[in-house]
Protein backbone atom coordinates (compact mmCIF):
# COMPACT_ATOMS: atom_id res chain seq x y z
CA UNK A 1 0.00 0.00 0.00
CA UNK A 2 1.20 3.16 -0.93
CA UNK A 3 1.51 5.86 1.70
CA UNK A 4 0.64 9.12 1.56
CA UNK A 5 3.46 11.73 2.94
CA UNK A 6 1.72 14.99 3.36
CA UNK A 7 4.45 18.64 3.21
CA UNK A 8 3.25 21.77 4.43
CA UNK A 9 5.06 25.23 6.02
CA UNK A 10 3.25 27.49 7.97
CA UNK A 11 3.06 29.40 5.14
CA UNK A 12 1.27 27.22 3.03
CA UNK A 13 -1.18 27.21 5.65
CA UNK A 14 -1.69 30.65 5.90
CA UNK A 15 -2.23 30.40 1.88
CA UNK A 16 -4.34 27.82 2.46
CA UNK A 17 -6.93 29.24 4.68
CA UNK A 18 -6.93 32.70 2.75
CA UNK A 19 -8.04 30.94 -0.19
CA UNK A 20 -10.81 29.08 1.71
CA UNK A 21 -11.95 32.51 3.18
CA UNK A 22 -11.86 34.12 -0.82
CA UNK A 23 -13.76 30.91 -2.19
CA UNK A 24 -16.48 31.49 0.70
CA UNK A 25 -16.64 34.79 0.04
CA UNK A 26 -17.65 34.12 -3.41
CA UNK A 27 -20.12 31.61 -2.65
CA UNK A 28 -21.73 33.20 0.17
CA UNK A 29 -23.80 36.82 -0.12
CA UNK A 30 -20.85 38.18 2.45
CA UNK A 31 -21.29 40.81 4.26
CA UNK A 32 -17.34 40.66 5.08
CA UNK A 33 -14.76 41.66 3.35
CA UNK A 34 -11.40 39.84 5.43
CA UNK A 35 -11.19 36.95 7.55
CA UNK A 36 -10.02 39.25 10.14
CA UNK A 37 -12.94 41.43 10.29
CA UNK A 38 -15.37 38.32 9.99
CA UNK A 39 -13.77 37.08 13.41
CA UNK A 40 -14.23 40.46 14.94
CA UNK A 41 -18.09 39.76 14.49
CA UNK A 42 -17.63 35.98 15.22
CA UNK A 43 -15.67 37.38 18.48
CA UNK A 44 -18.73 39.06 19.50
CA UNK A 45 -21.45 37.00 17.81
CA UNK A 46 -20.79 33.50 18.05
CA UNK A 47 -23.66 32.61 20.80
CA UNK A 48 -26.14 34.41 17.87
CA UNK A 49 -28.16 31.48 16.22
CA UNK A 50 -28.38 33.34 13.30
CA UNK A 51 -24.57 34.12 13.00
CA UNK A 52 -23.14 31.99 10.30
CA UNK A 53 -20.60 30.10 11.80
CA UNK A 54 -17.98 29.08 9.10
CA UNK A 55 -15.18 28.14 11.44
CA UNK A 56 -15.25 24.39 10.54
CA UNK A 57 -16.09 25.20 7.06
CA UNK A 58 -12.81 27.11 6.56
CA UNK A 59 -10.22 24.86 8.67
CA UNK A 60 -11.27 21.60 7.09
CA UNK A 61 -10.97 23.39 3.45
CA UNK A 62 -7.68 24.67 4.45
CA UNK A 63 -7.18 20.91 5.53
CA UNK A 64 -8.27 19.69 2.41
CA UNK A 65 -6.32 22.06 0.30
CA UNK A 66 -3.00 20.83 1.72
CA UNK A 67 -3.80 17.03 1.61
CA UNK A 68 -5.01 17.80 -1.98
CA UNK A 69 -8.20 15.99 -1.39
CA UNK A 70 -11.81 15.40 -0.02
CA UNK A 71 -11.97 14.01 3.14
CA UNK A 72 -15.13 12.73 4.92
CA UNK A 73 -15.48 14.93 8.39
CA UNK A 74 -18.13 15.68 11.53
CA UNK A 75 -17.13 19.12 13.70
CA UNK A 76 -18.97 18.89 17.22
CA UNK A 77 -19.38 22.69 18.43
CA UNK A 78 -18.34 22.19 22.09
CA UNK A 79 -20.98 23.02 24.38
CA UNK A 80 -21.52 24.23 28.26
CA UNK A 81 -24.59 24.99 30.08
CA UNK A 82 -23.21 28.36 29.00
CA UNK A 83 -23.66 27.89 25.70
CA UNK A 84 -20.96 27.77 23.23
CA UNK A 85 -17.46 26.97 24.51
CA UNK A 86 -15.13 28.48 21.45
CA UNK A 87 -14.23 24.55 21.20
CA UNK A 88 -14.45 22.72 17.99
CA UNK A 89 -13.93 18.96 17.73
CA UNK A 90 -12.97 17.53 14.92
CA UNK A 91 -13.33 14.06 13.41
CA UNK A 92 -11.59 13.27 10.03
CA UNK A 93 -12.20 10.06 7.84
CA UNK A 94 -10.02 9.01 4.98
CA UNK A 95 -13.32 8.24 2.11
CA UNK A 96 -10.71 6.05 0.11
CA UNK A 97 -10.13 3.56 3.18
CA UNK A 98 -13.06 4.48 5.81
CA UNK A 99 -9.77 5.33 8.39
CA UNK A 100 -10.48 7.58 11.10
CA UNK A 101 -7.58 9.99 10.35
CA UNK A 102 -7.79 11.54 13.55
CA UNK A 103 -8.20 8.06 15.65
CA UNK A 104 -4.59 7.80 18.15
CA UNK A 105 -3.62 5.73 20.94
CA UNK A 106 -1.09 6.18 23.50
CA UNK A 107 -0.38 4.94 27.16
CA UNK A 108 0.88 6.81 29.96
CA UNK A 109 2.17 4.25 32.45
CA UNK A 110 2.48 1.10 29.61
CA UNK A 111 -0.58 -0.51 30.73
CA UNK A 112 -3.54 1.57 30.01
CA UNK A 113 -4.51 2.74 26.30
CA UNK A 114 -6.18 5.93 25.73
CA UNK A 115 -7.98 6.03 22.65
CA UNK A 116 -9.27 9.07 20.85
CA UNK A 117 -11.13 10.00 17.65
CA UNK A 118 -11.19 13.56 17.54
CA UNK A 119 -8.99 16.43 17.93
CA UNK A 120 -10.20 19.73 19.43
CA UNK A 121 -9.15 23.17 19.78
CA UNK A 122 -10.43 26.50 20.85
CA UNK A 123 -10.64 29.51 17.70
CA UNK A 124 -11.09 32.92 19.32
CA UNK A 125 -8.21 34.69 17.08
CA UNK A 126 -6.73 33.72 13.65
CA UNK A 127 -3.76 32.40 15.04
CA UNK A 128 -6.01 29.49 16.41
CA UNK A 129 -7.44 28.50 13.22
CA UNK A 130 -3.85 27.94 12.09
CA UNK A 131 -2.60 26.41 15.21
CA UNK A 132 -5.90 24.01 14.72
CA UNK A 133 -5.35 23.55 10.95
CA UNK A 134 -1.78 22.63 11.83
CA UNK A 135 -3.06 20.07 14.43
CA UNK A 136 -5.25 18.18 12.42
CA UNK A 137 -2.63 18.17 9.52
CA UNK A 138 0.10 16.33 11.85
CA UNK A 139 -2.71 14.13 13.22
CA UNK A 140 -3.71 13.57 9.36
CA UNK A 141 0.19 12.99 8.28
CA UNK A 142 0.86 10.61 11.53
CA UNK A 143 -2.05 8.86 10.42
CA UNK A 144 -1.41 8.49 6.70
CA UNK A 145 2.15 7.28 7.13
CA UNK A 146 1.54 4.04 9.46
CA UNK A 147 -0.76 0.70 8.48
CA UNK B 1 -31.13 -6.45 12.09
CA UNK B 2 -33.63 -8.49 14.01
CA UNK B 3 -36.13 -5.97 15.56
CA UNK B 4 -37.11 -8.60 18.35
CA UNK B 5 -33.07 -8.59 18.87
CA UNK B 6 -32.78 -4.53 19.07
CA UNK B 7 -35.71 -4.13 21.16
CA UNK B 8 -33.85 -6.89 23.63
CA UNK B 9 -30.42 -4.97 23.11
CA UNK B 10 -32.61 -1.53 24.40
CA UNK B 11 -34.21 -3.15 27.30
CA UNK B 12 -30.51 -4.68 28.58
CA UNK B 13 -29.23 -1.14 27.79
CA UNK B 14 -32.14 0.53 29.94
CA UNK B 15 -31.46 -1.88 32.67
CA UNK B 16 -27.75 -0.71 33.10
CA UNK B 17 -29.03 3.06 33.12
CA UNK B 18 -32.00 2.13 34.97
CA UNK B 19 -33.95 3.74 32.75
CA UNK B 20 -37.80 2.12 33.37
CA UNK B 21 -39.57 3.87 30.75
CA UNK B 22 -37.78 4.89 27.28
CA UNK B 23 -40.28 6.43 25.97
CA UNK B 24 -40.54 9.46 28.73
CA UNK B 25 -37.06 9.25 28.95
CA UNK B 26 -37.14 10.36 24.80
CA UNK B 27 -40.54 12.50 25.01
CA UNK B 28 -39.05 14.65 28.12
CA UNK B 29 -35.90 15.21 26.69
CA UNK B 30 -37.43 16.20 22.86
CA UNK B 31 -40.41 18.15 24.72
CA UNK B 32 -39.35 19.17 27.78
CA UNK B 33 -36.06 20.38 25.70
CA UNK B 34 -33.53 18.54 28.72
CA UNK B 35 -30.27 18.04 27.98
CA UNK B 36 -29.31 15.78 30.19
CA UNK B 37 -32.13 13.78 29.37
CA UNK B 38 -30.77 13.81 25.50
CA UNK B 39 -27.41 12.65 26.87
CA UNK B 40 -28.77 9.57 28.38
CA UNK B 41 -30.78 9.02 25.29
CA UNK B 42 -27.16 9.27 23.46
CA UNK B 43 -25.68 6.80 25.50
CA UNK B 44 -29.00 4.49 25.60
CA UNK B 45 -28.66 4.01 21.63
CA UNK B 46 -24.62 3.66 21.81
CA UNK B 47 -24.94 0.52 24.74
CA UNK B 48 -27.79 -1.08 22.90
CA UNK B 49 -25.48 -1.10 19.76
CA UNK B 50 -22.13 -2.06 21.12
CA UNK B 51 -25.05 -4.55 23.20
CA UNK B 52 -25.62 -6.01 19.86
CA UNK B 53 -22.31 -6.68 18.35
CA UNK B 54 -21.47 -7.86 21.74
CA UNK B 55 -17.99 -5.04 21.45
CA UNK B 56 -17.30 -1.65 22.49
CA UNK B 57 -16.58 1.21 20.17
CA UNK B 58 -15.38 4.58 20.03
CA UNK B 59 -18.01 7.21 19.70
CA UNK B 60 -18.29 10.71 18.90
CA UNK B 61 -21.65 12.21 19.10
CA UNK B 62 -23.74 15.62 18.90
CA UNK B 63 -27.49 16.69 20.44
CA UNK B 64 -28.56 18.56 17.89
CA UNK B 65 -30.54 21.85 18.59
CA UNK B 66 -32.15 24.52 16.80
CA UNK B 67 -31.29 27.43 19.11
CA UNK B 68 -26.80 27.51 19.31
CA UNK B 69 -27.65 29.92 22.88
CA UNK B 70 -30.29 27.87 24.50
CA UNK B 71 -29.11 24.94 23.72
CA UNK B 72 -32.22 23.31 23.89
CA UNK B 73 -32.44 19.79 21.93
CA UNK B 74 -34.50 19.65 19.34
CA UNK B 75 -34.82 15.56 18.76
CA UNK B 76 -31.82 15.10 16.26
CA UNK B 77 -29.20 13.45 17.32
CA UNK B 78 -25.96 12.27 15.55
CA UNK B 79 -23.27 9.72 16.08
CA UNK B 80 -19.56 8.25 14.94
CA UNK B 81 -18.48 5.33 15.44
CA UNK B 82 -15.08 3.94 15.18
CA UNK B 83 -13.53 0.78 15.40
CA UNK B 84 -11.73 0.85 18.71
CA UNK B 85 -8.50 -1.82 17.35
CA UNK B 86 -8.50 -0.85 13.37
CA UNK B 87 -9.16 3.02 13.56
CA UNK B 88 -11.93 2.38 10.70
CA UNK B 89 -14.98 4.92 10.84
CA UNK B 90 -18.05 2.74 11.43
CA UNK B 91 -20.46 5.18 10.69
CA UNK B 92 -19.38 5.87 7.09
CA UNK B 93 -21.88 6.19 4.12
CA UNK B 94 -22.45 7.67 1.03
CA UNK B 95 -25.12 10.39 1.29
CA UNK B 96 -26.85 10.58 -1.95
CA UNK B 97 -28.89 14.01 -0.37
CA UNK B 98 -25.54 16.14 -0.16
CA UNK B 99 -23.86 13.88 -2.68
CA UNK B 100 -20.49 13.35 -0.48
CA UNK B 101 -18.96 10.68 1.65
CA UNK B 102 -20.60 11.33 5.40
CA UNK B 103 -18.71 10.11 8.50
CA UNK B 104 -21.64 10.17 10.49
CA UNK B 105 -25.31 8.88 11.12
CA UNK B 106 -28.06 10.76 12.03
CA UNK B 107 -31.27 10.34 13.23
CA UNK B 108 -34.67 12.07 14.76
CA UNK B 109 -35.35 10.48 17.84
CA UNK B 110 -38.88 12.16 19.57
CA UNK B 111 -40.33 8.51 20.44
CA UNK B 112 -39.79 5.00 21.84
CA UNK B 113 -40.49 3.57 18.78
CA UNK B 114 -37.41 6.31 16.68
CA UNK B 115 -35.02 4.91 19.08
CA UNK B 116 -35.96 1.23 17.96
CA UNK B 117 -35.76 2.85 14.35
CA UNK B 118 -32.55 4.60 15.06
CA UNK B 119 -30.43 1.73 16.79
CA UNK B 120 -32.11 -0.82 14.20
CA UNK B 121 -30.73 1.82 11.31
CA UNK B 122 -27.52 2.60 13.15
CA UNK B 123 -26.36 -0.99 13.47
CA UNK B 124 -27.11 -2.16 9.55
CA UNK B 125 -24.56 0.72 8.84
CA UNK B 126 -21.85 -0.12 11.32
CA UNK B 127 -22.71 -4.11 9.95
CA UNK B 128 -22.25 -3.05 6.52
CA UNK B 129 -19.18 -1.21 7.05
CA UNK B 130 -17.49 -3.99 9.07
CA UNK B 131 -18.54 -6.80 6.38
CA UNK B 132 -16.99 -4.08 3.76
CA UNK B 133 -13.80 -4.52 6.09
CA UNK B 134 -14.06 -8.16 6.36
CA UNK B 135 -14.21 -8.58 1.97
CA UNK B 136 -10.93 -6.07 1.82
Amino acid sequence: MQLEQLTYTEEQIKQAIEETWRELLQEVDAEYYSLEEYLEHYRKYWDDPDFPNDIPEIIMRAVEKIVGRPLSWYCELVRDPAGFTGEYSFVVVDPKTQKCLTYREYTSDGVNVHRFINVAGTVVYYEDIVRLVTRLLNQIQSALTTE
Amino acid sequence: MDREKVLQALREAQAEYDIKDLDRLVREAWEEGDVLYAEIVVELIERAVEILFNQHFLWVHIVESEDCEEWIPDGWYSFVAVHPETGQCLTFFNDPVYRRRSASFRARIRSADDAVDAVMRLAELIEQNLKSRAVE
